[in-house]
């Protein structure tokens, strides 16, 4: 189960994690600006690397960390509104999907400790699919959230987040855990050093790896379907529906998806693990 | 505070054995040595090492030890953290007012142990100023109608009456945020404070307004005090500020992990045999005297007592100097022989712009450095300081004026020109350090610039040999001490082969050992290698050893700049810049004041004083001004410092923040 | 010695003095009479009442701020709904790639309109509420105490954070070290001396921070009191109602047919 979600709340190193990760990850997007593509639209900023390596360092803390880091942001970048609801959730399974996958993509997986030491040609394959997924997921939560709200259709914003953040985590991920992993270590603050055994999800090992899987497929499948719905490809009319049927919202079919996919994705996350515990040992 | 013996002890630790390590076997209390080559920072050992002590209640207790002795760990078995929150290896009794800590939570101990620690940063909290102070009885269920009457004067004991209560405390200056943490600690109603180096990382002022709230805690008679509580019963304090530890009426001396001395506090300072087997810096006054020969009865603790015991003496005040003689140089004989200029900085404008004004940080500031100079630059946080040593390296360019380095605008010369040059350390350590290993940290800044091959090997070798961290080239920077932190750091521009180094308060938050180290790795390269150095620094001791000449900033300006020595000896000059002087410049000042010589210079350290009063310590001068690192290191006042094996920095002297 | 980056204006008006619940429900009722109407004429009414609010409150300074990144997305808005929308209506223009009806137009302008709106009014609601009542807000609405702490925990911490940042850019400039590189992965990875010193001082800090949060007698586990909830006020009460009806009429007014394009 779930439960780590919850429990985290009841210790003191974890809760000030979150304020940590939140504070840094708000902090780091508005100076380093990074590639900036549109100004004032889309950057491809360094801090979108933060919810991917410190969700799989700390955990649950990171989860809700770069959920709250994201909303801080909006509030002091002036983009504060509906859609930071969204933006929340988003950034919220961004970092969530780090510790569900790591170590849970059976042949996939590389099978030790996220520090680019040792098998490290694996660890960036399983990596890749780390920051895949969890890119795919943040930018779907995001696109069709904006979507409902009829401020961006989904191809649009969709394909900007995802792309974002696949580059910046892609490229700055590695280095940065080979640099921060051992640190974070022999602090003793990685999030299997803070829970306790009994705070930390029970899935079995089938079932872990199951719920990941399910997560990479569904998160892939969602941004794929979504943007290509947006475009109006094959029989899907061009636009479908817009602003009809769903009042003044964005397309049915986009919505629908949307919904569909992120129910699989809540139940899926109630059955998830976690693995870099049994790393550890 | 009343010590009152009869009142038993508000702590007692019997037999505790402590190691960070988990899951280690702890030997018995009993059967450790007192060892005192001890090195506790080595991995895995115990740091306490079978400590048996008890704190008197109503005393103010002072612990004192070198660094990595325990002094913190001890304290945080006060309020359960070890063994309940750092569970480590533990094993012993503390009982802390009436309830066996070692079997408490954290929070439950709240209730009767506050804690105030040394980085203010990491202990707020809140929001705003009321949410602060409100945070730790709300923790501890207090109704909502009786927090209003305990923020009220908890605000009015630390000093902060008069704050707007709705500012966030990030607005707040490091003094008022230190002072906010006390507030907020102080709201508990605690009946044992326990203060971890209080004003290790605050500016003078701040440091001086934080002494007084610990003062007025210490007096806990005040009018304005609820009836359910008049002030903490207890404090116990750890400090490496000697005038801090001052105010206690209690002292322990800790040695690798055990008591070596306790007692009253006048009788453990004045203890001078103690105090150096402690490796614990004997109190400047104390030092004077012992060394002039003062039986230990005899020996006054503070500059005003010693003033009274010279008059009523045969002793007589000799100045180094009078006005208008040959200045002395400075005891760490550094800054001698300026050759030609460096940096011409004329007219220098900077501004800050913020959402509703502009401030000007540097207001028109001539400045000329010459080579093989040291100046020192002070004054007041927000006083312009670091903004104007930012002009010199091209990292902030000037809004009005011209800044010149060898005769060239530092603005048409690049960051790969000027910077190569001129070495810029930052105050933090961690603001820069991100290699895995020291050898690559330190080839960052080389590199940059275009260094490459043996050259560049060779140069980072140098550098690292220079700050005795040979030996540690694939060590992770990260798991060094603070000291060596600030010593890789360095190592990292003298890399670059530099002409200068600008220091922006290069000690900070490091113990007396660190920074005796630190600070005399400088003046060697000062002494030896002709190195130019600017340095920003609240530290007046730093400024008073190894500064001839210091520039006074105030409000953006530019109020003085002049000799050292002539500075310190102008009183009124110093009050109105809130300088603070350090004890031997203290007390030569009121000794020429007594002795009615008015024109004369004051001593700049201890060896200056016991020479002025006649003592027959002119070795140890000797050994100053040369500079050797023997006679460095047999200096008392440099608190232990010089030392050239390269290893970790426990193990030495701590205390002696004359200042 | 930089400024806070909070948007927040402390000044004395109406929208400060209200709780920060109410302040929301009236939020929520000009985000749903935007969201409902796509006529631009119709959603330009509340962007305009917001926008002379936000002036009246002192918030010119930080539309200011904003007004690229309004302008800039209500371009882009504009350049993207056409290619969604359904045409109809006139064609106002003729390109090689396609043509634009009214239809399209007007539905593009609703939608940037729209846009505009929900950062003003965000914009609105940070102006006049400071974090304290934010947290308190979150608290007062039911959040769990652990979140809301963290919350308030973050919004501290960031202007730290952001100084950091800033200190650690300048230390690796004078070290030579500049930011960019030839393409795209390098300009990235020349990051890589900046986020480590931010991410490690920062999580150093995290060990000390939990041990002086236990001292102070936080505890996830016991009871704890409320200080300051702040009141809500009959003033609270009506401008609540007043968003409520907002919401209530806005919809009325769209299920019966306008406010569409």
């Amino acid at each position: 189960m779930m439960k780590e979600l919850v429990t985290m709340w009841r210790d003191t190193r974890m809760i000030m994690l979150v304020a940590v990760v939140a504070a840094v990850y708000a902090a780091l997007l508005i100076p380093f600006a990074g590639l900036v593509i549109i100004p004032g639209i889309t950057a491809v900023r360094p801090g979108n690397v933060i919810p991917v390596i410190f969700g799989i360092l700390f955990g649950p803390a990171a989860a809700w960390g770069s959920g709250i880091g994201n909303l801080i942001n909006d509030v002091f970048a002036g983009t504060f509104g509906p859609g930071s609801l969204f933006g929340f959730i988003g950034n919220f399974f961004f970092g969530l999907i780090g510790y569900k996958l790591w170590g849970n993509l059976g042949a996939l997986s590389s099978g030790v400790e996220p520090n680019f030491r040792e098998n490290a040609g694996r660890q960036l394959l399983e990596y890749i699919i780390v920051v895949v997924v969890g890119s795919a997921l943040c930018a779907s939560i995001i696109a069709w959230g904006l979507e409902v709200l009829g401020l961006f259709p989904f191809s649009v914003l969709g394909t900007i987040i995802l792309l974002n953040n696949v580059i910046a985590s892609v490229v700055l991920g590695p280095p940065l855990l080979y640099l921060t992993y051992p640190r974070i270590k022999d602090m003793g603050l990685l999030y299997p050093d803070l829970l306790r055994d009994e705070d930390l999800p029970d899935a079995s090992a089938s079932r872990a790896q199951t719920a990941a899987f399910g997560l990479a497929v569904v998160s892939v499948v969602w941004a794929a379907v979504g943007i290509a719905v947006s475009l109006g490809i094959q029989d899907v009319p061009f636009g479908a529906s817009q602003g009809e049927q769903f009042g003044a919202g964005g397309s049915t079919v986009q919505i629908a998806i949307g919904a569909i996919s992120f129910l699989a994705v809540l139940g899926l996350t109630v059955i998830s693990g976690e693995r870099l515990s049994k790393l550890l040992d | 505070m009343d010590n009152d013996p009869a009142s038993g002890d508000a702590a007692t630790l019997e037999e505790v054995v402590f190691a960070y390590e988990r899951g280690s076997d702890l030997p018995p209390a009993d059967s450790f040595a007192d060892d005192a080559d001890y090195d506790p920072d080595e991995r895995g050992g115990p740091v306490l090492r079978g400590i048996d002590l008890g704190v008197p209640a109503g005393s103010f207790t002072v612990m004192m030890g070198a660094s990595g002795g325990g002094k913190s760990t001890l304290l945080r078995t006060f309020n359960s953290i070890i063994p309940s929150f750092l569970t480590g290896s533990f094993d012993g009794n503390v009982d802390v007012l009436g309830r066996d800590a070692t079997d408490a939570r954290v929070p439950e101990m709240a209730e009767v142990v506050g804690m105030v620690l040394q980085d203010y940063e990491a202990q707020l909290f809140g929001t705003s100023v009321t949410s602060e102070v409100a945070f730790g009885p709300e923790n501890l269920a207090v109704p909502p109608a009786d927090i209003d009457p305990r923020i009220d004067h908890a605000l009015e004991v630390v000093g902060l009456g008069d704050l707007d209560r709705r500012r966030p405390p990030e607005a707040l200056s490091g003094g008022q945020k230190q002072r906010l943490v006390f507030a907020g600690v102080v709201a508990n109603h605690p009946e044992l404070l326990v203060l971890d180096e209080p004003t290790s990382d605050l500016d003078p002022a701040g440091s001086h307004d934080t002494l007084e709230v610990i003062r007025s805690l210490a007096d806990s008679d005040e009018a304005s005090a609820p009836e359910d509580w008049r002030g903490p019963e207890t404090i116990v304090m750890v400090t490496h500020d000697i005038e801090e530890a001052l105010l206690a009426d209690h002292a322990v001396l800790l040695r690798a992990g055990q008591v070596y001395r306790q007692g009253p506090a006048r009788e453990v300072f004045t203890d001078v045999e103690a105090l150096r087997n402690a490796r614990v810096a004997v109190p400047p006054v104390v030092d004077v005297f012992d060394r002039i020969g003062w039986s230990r009865e005899e020996l006054p603790l503070t500059p005003a007592e010693a003033v009274t015991a010279v008059e009523d003496s045969d002793l007589a005040w000799t100045p180094p100097a009078h006005r208008g003689e040959t200045l002395p140089g400075t005891p760490a004989g550094t800054g001698e022989n300026p050759g030609d200029p460096l940096f011409e900085l004329d007219g220098i404008v900077y501004e800050y712009e913020t959402d509703r004004e502009s401030v000007r940080a540097v207001d028109d500031v001539d400045l000329t450095v010459r080579e093989g100079e040291v100046v020192a630059i002070v004054g007041h946080n927000g006083s312009g300081k670091t903004t104007l040593a930012k002009q010199l390296n091209g990292l902030l360019e000037p809004d009005a004026g011209s800044a010149r380095w060898r005769g060239q605008d530092v603005s048409e010369l690049s960051m790969g020109e000027v910077g190569r040059s001129v070495g810029y350390v930052f105050q933090n350590p961690d603001h820069q350090i991100f290699a895995d290993t020291i050898r690559e940290e330190v080839s960052f800044g080389p590199e940059n610039f275009g260094m490459e091959g043996d050259a560049l090997e060779r140069a980072v070798s140098e550098a690292v040999e220079t700050v005795e961290l040979d030996g540690l080239e694939e060590a992770d920077p990260f798991n060094l001490s603070k000291g060596q932190r600030q010593r890789v750091a360095l190592a990292s521009i003298l890399a670059t082969d530099p002409d200068v180094i600008v220091f922006d308060e290069p000690t900070t938050g490091l113990d007396a050992t660190q920074r005796d180290q630190f600070m005399d790795l400088v003046a060697r390269l000062n002494r030896e290698e002709g190195l130019t150095v600017v340095m920003v620094t609240h530290s007046m001791r730093t400024v008073a050893r190894y500064a001839p000449r210091t520039v006074v900033m105030a409000d953006g300006r530019k109020v003085a700049d002049r000799p050292t020595r002539e500075l310190f000896a102008d009183e009124s000059a110093l009050e109105q810049w809130e300088l603070q002087q350090p004890q031997p410049v203290d007390l030569s000042n009121r000794l020429a004041g007594v002795s009615g010589q008015e024109d004369a210079l004051p001593a700049l350290s201890v060896a200056e004083v016991v020479q002025g009063l006649g003592g027959s310590d002119a070795s140890s001068v000797n050994a100053e001004a040369g500079g050797e690192e023997a006679g460095v290191r047999n200096d008392p006042d440099y608190g232990g410092g010089g030392r050239t094996d390269g290893g970790s920095d426990t193990g030495q002297t701590s205390g002696g923040e004359n200042e | 010695m930089s400024s806070s980056p909070s948007l927040y204006v402390d000044r004395d008006t109406f929208l400060h003095r209200l709780n920060a619940r109410s302040k929301l429900a009236l939020l929520v009722g000009v985000f749903v009479t935007v969201y409902v109407f796509g006529d631009p004429l119709w959603v330009f009414v509340p962007l305009a009442a917001t926008f002379a609010t936000l002036l009246l409150v002192g918030g010119w300074a930080n539309f200011k701020r904003l007004s690229f990144i309004v302008a800039a997305l209500f371009l882009v808005g504009f350049a993207v709904w056409p290619a969604f929308a359904e045409s109809g209506g006139p064609v106002l223009l003729e390109t090689p790639l396609g043509t634009l009806t009214e239809r399209e137009l007007l539905f593009a302008l609703g939608r940037s309109e729209r846009i505009a709106a929900f950062i003003v009014g965000g914009l609105l609601f940070v102006t006049t509420t400071s974090n304290e009542e934010i947290v308190a807000g979150m608290r007062s609405l039911g959040f769990p105490y652990a979140f809301c702490f963290a919350v308030g925990t973050a919004l501290r911490l960031f202007p730290t954070f952001l100084g950091s940042a800033n200190t650690v850019r300048q230390a690796q400039a004078a070290r030579g070290h500049e930011v960019g590189g030839g393409n795209p992965v390098e300009t990235l990875r020349s990051y890589i001396p900046l986020l480590i010193p931010v991410f490690m001082t920062a999580i150093r800090n995290v060990q000390t921070q939990a041990m002086a949060l236990e001292a102070r007698g936080f505890d996830t586990r016991g009871d704890r009191t409320f200080y300051d909830r702040q009141p809500f006020g009959p003033t609270d009460w009506a401008v609540a109602a007043f968003g409520l009806a907002l919401v209530v009429g806005s919809i009325y007014l769209r299920l019966q047919g306008y406010g569409t394009v």
